[in-house]
């Protein structure tokens, strides 16, 4: 009897430890994640008595913030709607979103030692000034970026393929931040398509024929020998009784010609041969069914688990259950024009506290090295000759060299998801860009004219 | 572990040193006092209360308990009454940054709890005699668990509160430590029949019991009331026979009920899903939880301090939730002391069973021990998401007068365990 008094004893006493180390998970190392949870009522409090940071483009441009006094603050948003859904919005009434939100604590001061700092201060009873933002965004590229997908419903994404940083970002329909109280009913109404949705990153598209440069890439690691094979094209192919068509017989063709008309048969082919793990793992060293580590949430772009035959085939032109954000064909363009080397996107360039003081700043370093340069240069060229005399010439630039490839994604929604990716100068890649326009048609008609206003504007400057 | 806090559970041999009591009494004395500071700097007057007084009133009310244990010689443990009183002047303050309203009343609560104390410290000295009517408990604790099923009123899901004009108890709380008082006798009694498995029938009354009253628990749906019971009713079983194997029984079959309670019941599906993701549903049900793990984290590790913490949006904080305020406002710090606490008043309990001089004592500290730590892990695991969520109050701290009152009760009976066979020294 006395034994079991001891071994209740000691299980009370392990049963206690349990208890302590999940507290300490909870308090001590959680604990400014949870604090800084937008469902936190405490930031509400925080923020009445804190001059938020200001936000600005990687110009010194102004994207967000404060005026006024304590207890009257007022957060103004220069850019309005075309930075509405990288920067988003804070109000006590209806929360936070983007970058406000996610960086709510450098904005409001409440990270490491500047919290206990900040602390002090309010019980003082002084305001707290918190840190301001530099982005990469390049305020008039995202503005000329809303614009031109203005009226219509899609997204928009430049990086730097050389570092990764975003360039734009923009998605619509957009809403104003500025007017959050009197445009909030019109927002969430059912006919306004989500306005609160960030197209870019959160957006799952088929990524119809743009698809094929993942499909590329896989199928040159197998056998580099296909640039110099000759392919034929009845219109068709049959997959396990499936028939996949393509929109006319392309004939003979060559791996760079296939690229250049988007032939369907030729990549479903390739794919075929290469198989279902290559295809699945050159998309996963893209970044597909991986989450992203971004300043912004990012909805997880997706290639299915098992793939048969007839699934492998649809998946290479990037129809079927393939589903990818905006970003992350951004992504496999950038990884294409600069030689292979995926670099990590981020957003936030850097931290810097109210005196001017650098707090934090991004350092570019590569995610992922997707395939070799050999590859990628060859995909390129084909990219180049799709525009030379394929299906992305409105795509081109008079003195600039563009690659691009182009997607027309078929969806249950209507009209085929308009695609074009491209990067400029094709020799020397400073940009990368993603266009989808929803349900507008063929991506070389609709998209490309886009993809390449944004093209020149950036590479003007 | 077993070794390392073996002198805290063993030590001073078989005299209990009352003037050990005395000294570890300044330390509730001197939270109290900080208490009063804060009160009478930060809190705006009540009208019809004084501070003064109900610090005098405490400080009174918890000095007098030792005089009275020392003129008495009572031989309990020196350590129990100090670990309880600091848990209650704790939680009275927080009581007081919560809700002053409702730390009154708690103080009225508290001397209550204390005058059980002395009723039954000196009173029922003898605890055997207590233990001679096992059934008498057993009646007594089914009685209020039917009176609570049938007229009983709903308040926060559990249906465990019985009103009467304007004042309102939790019978659950009594019924508790009705029954380990009832199985500790029964336990006691049928122990040689029960070890050699013969007497078939002397299992009937225990399962039965057991069983019923857990029905009864779950039918008002106060599942952190019924886990507690079972969990004290396994402890004590294992204790009396020393066998394994009836608990691993006992958690077999408690598991199957749980699994098809899991399928038959909504709710408890409800409330297990929000146990493995609240912030699913981080407006409803979740709500509670999530704003508890973000106040526990907004504290860190040194805390905002008293009164600087913003806890007052959790629904009940003073009662089920009142250790997310301590562990926002006192920080890791503070939770992790209030959890030692309780560890270490689960190792004088564990103590007093170890000395007790036969079966019963054993069986009647250790199984109030395990009813009184086990309910504070359960609430404090809860509250931290480290198990489902389950209504119950943290013992000598939580606001609930059948609570405090009862916590009092079972320090008391502890007390006349632990001083079985001693002499206080003077």
């Amino acid at each position: 009897m006395k034994t079991g008094v001891r071994r209740l004893a000691l299980a009370t006493g392990v049963i206690f430890v349990i208890l302590i180390v999940h507290l300490t998970y909870i308090q001590a190392i959680a604990g400014e994640r949870l604090y800084l949870n937008p469902l936190n009522p405490r930031l509400n409090l925080v923020e009445q008595q804190t001059q938020r940071g200001a936000i600005y483009d990687r110009a010194g441009r102004v994207l967000a913030r404060t005026v006024g006094n304590p207890g009257q603050f007022q957060r103004q948003y220069p850019y309005g709607p075309a930075t509405a859904l990288v920067v988003g919005y804070v109000s006590g009434r209806f929360g936070s979103s983007g970058l406000e939100a996610s960086r709510d604590g450098d904005l409001l001061g409440l990270t490491g030692w500047q919290h206990l700092l900040n602390q002090g201060r309010r019980l003082m009873g002084q305001v707290a000034r918190g840190n301001d933002l530099t982005l990469t965004l390049d305020a008039e590229l995202q503005r000329l970026a809303t614009s031109l997908l203005a009226g219509r419903r899609g997204a928009a994404v430049a990086l730097d393929p050389r570092t990764g940083a975003v360039l734009a970002l923009a998605s619509s329909p957009t809403f104003d931040p500025n007017r959050l109280e009197e445009e909030w009913q019109r927002i969430n109404s059912p006919g306004a398509g989500s306005p609160l949705l960030n197209r870019a990153i959160q957006g799952l598209y088929p990524p119809g024929s743009i698809m094929k440069l993942v499909t590329a890439t896989a199928a040159l690691e197998v056998d580099p020998g296909i640039l110099q094979r000759d392919f034929y094209c009845p219109g068709y192919l049959e997959v396990q009784g499936w028939k996949l068509t393509c929109p006319r017989p392309h004939g003979h063709l060559n791996f760079q010609q296939a690229m250049m008309y988007s032939c369907n048969v030729t990549f479903a082919t390739l794919a075929l041969e290469a198989g279902a793990d290559k295809f699945k793992e050159t998309a996963a060293l893209y970044g597909f069914d991986k989450p992203l580590k971004f300043d912004l949430p990012v909805e997880e772009s997706r290639v299915p688990g098992r793939l048969n035959a007839s699934a492998l085939a649809e998946g290479a032109i990037g129809q079927g259950a393939v589903l990818a954000t905006p970003l992350q064909m951004a992504m496999v363009t950038a990884a294409i024009a600069n030689k292979g080397i995926l670099m990590q996107p981020y957003l936030v360039e850097k931290v810097t506290a109210a005196g001017g003081r650098l707090l934090w700043q991004a350092v570019p370093r590569p995610l992922q090295v997707v395939t070799g340069a050999k590859v990628a240069t060859d995909i390129k060229e084909a990219m180049v000759a799709t525009v030379n005399g394929g299906t992305a010439t409105a795509a081109s630039l008079p003195g600039i060299q563009v690659a691009a490839k182009t997607g027309s994604a078929q969806n249950p929604g209507g009209e085929a998801h308009a695609w074009l990716v491209a990067f400029a100068p094709a020799d020397e890649p400073r940009i990368a860009v993603a266009v989808v326009v929803e349900n507008a048609g063929a991506g070389g008609v609709v998209a490309a004219p886009l993809a390449r206003e944004i093209l020149a504007a950036a590479l003007r400057r | 572990m077993l070794r390392w806090c073996w002198p805290f559970m063993s030590s001073s041999g078989t005299s209990t040193n009352r003037g050990q009591e005395m000294a570890l009494l300044i330390w509730p004395s001197l939270i109290l006092a900080a208490g009063y500071g804060y009160m009478v700097t930060f809190v705006p007057h009540q009208p019809g209360w004084q501070p003064a007084y109900a610090l005098a009133l405490l400080l009174g009310g918890f000095w007098g308990v030792h005089l009275i244990l020392r003129v008495t010689r009572h031989g309990g443990d020196q350590f129990l009454l100090p670990l309880a009183a600091c848990l209650t002047a704790l939680g009275l303050i927080f009581l007081f940054r919560l809700d002053p309203g409702l730390a009154y009343r708690q103080i009225i609560w508290t001397i209550l709890g204390l005058l059980v104390l002395i009723v039954v410290a000196t009173g029922f000295r003898d605890y055997q005699r207590l233990e001679q009517y096992p059934y008498f408990f057993l009646s007594l604790g089914l009685f209020f668990l039917f009176i609570t099923v049938l007229a009983g009123t709903r308040i926060g899901g559990a249906k465990s509160w019985l009103t009467l004009g304007s004042f309102r108890m939790q019978p659950v709380e009594a019924v508790k430590v009705l029954m380990v008082m009832y199985l500790a006798g029964y336990l006691s009694d049928k122990r040689e029949l029960l070890v050699q498995g013969a007497g078939r029938i002397s299992w009937g009354p225990l399962l039965v019991a057991v069983a019923l009253a857990v029905l009864l628990l779950v039918l008002q749906r106060d599942l952190g009331s019924a886990l507690i019971l079972l969990v004290t009713f396994l402890a004590m079983l294992y204790l009396a026979t020393g066998k394994l194997r009836f608990c691993v029984a006992g958690g077999a079959l408690f598991s199957l009920g749980a699994v098809m309670a899991y399928l038959a019941f909504p709710y408890l599906r409800a409330r297990i899903a929000v146990w493995i993701n609240p912030w699913a549903d981080y407006t409803g049900a979740g709500y509670q939880v999530v704003q508890s793990l973000i106040t526990l984290g907004s504290g860190g590790i040194f805390g905002t301090g008293l009164g600087l913490g913003y806890s007052q949006v959790i629904p009940a904080v003073a009662t089920d939730f009142i250790f997310a305020t301590m562990g926002e406002e006192m920080g890791l710090m503070g939770s992790l002391g209030i959890i030692l606490l309780y560890l270490l008043f689960a190792l004088r309990g564990f103590r007093a069973a170890l000395r007790a001089p036969e079966e019963q004592g054993v069986l009647l500290a250790g199984g109030l021990t395990v009813l009184c730590t086990f309910q504070a892990l359960v609430i404090m695991a809860g509250v931290s998401k480290l198990l489902p969520l389950t209504g119950v109050t943290l013992p000598f701290v939580s606001y609930g007068g059948s609570s405090l009152v009862i916590s009092y009760l079972l320090l008391a009976l502890l007390l006349n365990v632990s001083a079985a066979g001693r002499e206080a020294k003077p």
